[in-house]
């Protein structure tokens, strides 16, 4: 009893820095955000996804992008390029804004509002912020998301994270107003903005002070209609969208209609917790388990144990604290994160349900990495007032932890790295067979041509060459 | 207890802003790949990558012109002239070879128009193929009737 007033006073530390905490928690997260948007904005656009989809923002009038006409429905994403394609005065001043402020801009604003809603305020909250700042960082849930010029979560991500300080801080009268208008730029960005709206409406029925009934109304006609909207206009969706990971293997489009087409909805939820689990445990990813298969194959990498282990240990942590804070209270800020995890969790495996990926877990990234915060502050707090060999065994464990998401956080900053190079490749060694297999299309020609100097122009900075020991540490090549 | 669990940070906070630094300083450094080579013939033949033959393409260096090979692995011993493409497709690396095409290299000049049989003579079906979808001509009856034997340098096939 004794021991969990202590705990509880030392949750709420009378220490009046936050302000300085918070700092030094973005300082030290400053070093690889500048070098991800150095990366960035150094990188070609690919010539693979971008000169198509360019040529489209080029040609179609801004109005079309809001027609659904395909699965893929993101107006919001097509009338933001095309208005800076078309209205940059160049193409090149039009690249380099859409790399601005539809990249660079989104990742700059996620961490710092990331850090800064975690606002520390001592030691022991600061040190439990940099593993969660790691987290975000190093998830592949980012990393996904950090490819040129798709920016759809990317987009969606800081608005969920600044939706969840809007959520938790005291009503405004122009919260509710600011909350809808995100909600419904993350939507229009992509589906995955939709997972914003359960979070709304759980944390409002939790108690959440920053939002009302008529916003939560609001939300959740807007979520309602829009769903309606989309099955409405859905034409003839196919039975699979893309490759879909299963066991240890990787089929296509085809293979998979052929193998599940008559009773899909078995391979559907697979992919859902396929993409739940990749957040979760790293594994699997894309649907497929290479982590167990490099077991079972007798050809593990140490990477391999630093995903499986940061992964694994952080969720255990924040399932512990999760249940903790949950018998403790149903309506506390801490029971709110608590669910907001598993709602985004759910709602990014629904949204899944296709075809897993890394980056359609983004937007339960935010969440995982809060949690993340919550539960490593807490083992921190609770070792504080334990025996000294158990706070050793503690601090010892976390540092382990703490250190395989810096390895993480510092693969997301190479991997984008190796993304640029093999994007200024492309460019290099491929012009002449697009030139030929796309002689029809003009207009994609015309692209081409204008953003071959972007593409060739300049070498995008390598990777660090890390010792081997290292190398394998951080990931794959 | 905090200053350690923070430590990993500090020290990619800080290794991560030291290497940054260290590569704006010094960008040749053997930590940021190997230094640029001293010409095109060095970058292919050295197995550089199409990385480092672009930049003199880029500035302004004919892809069809002769360049000198000085390279026993490649000539035998003795320095060869030939294409940039020949010496790409004797290095194997069909990144360069396509790098070239694009950027110029013509497959219907003389110093040219042997590539295709000669990436069929080093057995090179993939670099054939590359060279087809390029616009190479693949009649094989055009082919000099020459064999080339592995334990030779590749470029001696040509004499």
């Amino acid at each position: 009893m004794a021991s969990a007033t202590n705990s509880r006073q030392l949750a709420r530390p009378p220490e009046p820095h936050a302000r300085v905490w918070t700092f030094a928690v973005g300082a030290l997260a400053l070093p690889p955000l500048l070098i991800l948007c150095w990366t960035l904005w150094r990188a070609p656009y690919p010539l693979s996804e971008a000169v198509s989809l360019f040529e489209d923002v080029a040609q179609r009038p801004v109005s079309s992008f809001l027609v659904p006409t395909t699965s893929y429905y993101r107006p919001l994403f097509y009338v933001g390029l095309s208005t800076l394609w078309h209205g940059a005065g160049s193409i090149d001043r039009g690249l380099a804004l859409i790399k601005l402020l539809l990249h660079i801009l989104p990742l700059t604003v996620l961490v710092v509002a990331f850090i800064a809603n975690l606002r520390p305020r001592s030691a022991l909250d600061a040190a439990a912020a940099t593993v969660a700042t790691a987290v975000l960082i190093g998830s592949p849930g980012l990393l996904d998301n950090l490819e040129l010029p798709l920016s759809y979560t990317l987009v969606g991500m800081p608005i969920a994270v600044i939706v969840w300080m809007l959520l938790e801080r005291e009503r405004r009268s122009w919260h509710g107003p600011l909350i809808l208008a995100l909600t419904i730029v993350a939507l229009g960005f992509k589906e995955q903005g939709l997972v914003i709206v359960p979070v709304i409406v759980l944390a409002w029925w939790m108690g959440a002070p920053g939002i009302g009934r008529g916003t939560v109304v609001s939300i959740a006609v807007v979520a309602i209609a829009y769903v309606i909207f989309r099955l409405a206009y859905r034409g003839a969706w196919p039975l699979f969208e893309q490759d879909v990971g299963f066991g240890f293997e990787r089929l296509s489009s085809t293979d998979a209609a052929q193998r599940f087409g008559a009773f899909p909805l078995w391979i559907y939820a697979y992919s859902s917790l396929s993409t739940i689990a990749n957040v979760l445990f790293a594994e699997p990813t894309d649907g497929t388990f290479r982590i167990v298969r490099a077991w079972v194959e007798d050809h593990s990498q140490p990477w391999h144990f630093v995903y499986l282990f940061s992964s694994v240990a952080t969720t255990t942590l924040i399932a512990w604290w999760g249940a903790t804070v949950l018998r403790r209270s149903r309506r506390s800020p801490e029971s709110r994160v608590v669910m907001a995890v598993v709602m985004s969790l759910l709602a990014c495996g629904v949204l899944s349900f296709n075809y897993s990926r890394p980056r359609l877990g983004g937007m339960a990234v935010p969440f995982y990495a809060l949690a993340a915060y919550h539960a490593i502050r807490a083992v921190e707090y609770r070792a504080a007032i334990s025996r000294r060999l158990i706070a050793v065994l503690t601090t010892a464990a976390l540092i382990v932890l703490a250190a395989a998401w810096q390895a993480r956080a510092i693969y997301t900053i190479e991997f984008t790295r190796q993304r640029a190079v093999n994007a200024h490749r492309e460019w290099l060694t491929d012009l002449s067979r697009r030139r030929a297999n796309f002689a029809g299309r003009r207009g994609y020609l015309q692209v081409m041509d204008a953003m071959t100097e972007q593409g060739t122009a300049r070498r995008p900075v390598p990777r660090v060459r890390y010792p081997k020991w290292m190398l394998n540490l951080l990931g794959e090549d | 207890m905090a200053l350690c669990i923070a430590l990993p940070a500090i020290a990619a906070a800080v290794g991560l802003g030291g290497l940054e630094a260290y590569r704006l300083a010094t960008p040749d450094a053997p930590l940021f790949g190997d230094p640029q080579p001293r010409s095109l013939a060095d970058a292919i033949t050295r197995g550089r990558g199409v990385e480092a033959a672009y930049p003199f393409i880029r500035d302004g260096q004919d892809p069809n012109a002769l360049i000198s090979i000085d390279d026993e692995d490649y000539t035998g011993g003795g320095e060869r002239s030939c294409s940039p493409l020949i010496a790409a497709i004797a290095s194997r690396d069909s990144n360069i070879v396509q790098m070239l095409v694009n950027f110029g290299a013509r497959l219907d000049r003389p110093q040219n128009r042997d590539a295709w049989c000669f990436a069929g003579a080093l057995g090179d079906e993939t670099m054939q193929n590359v060279l087809a979808a390029a616009g190479a001509d693949t009649d094989p009856d055009r082919c000099p009737r020459r064999d080339w034997d592995r334990s030779q340098a590749p470029l001696t096939w040509f004499h």
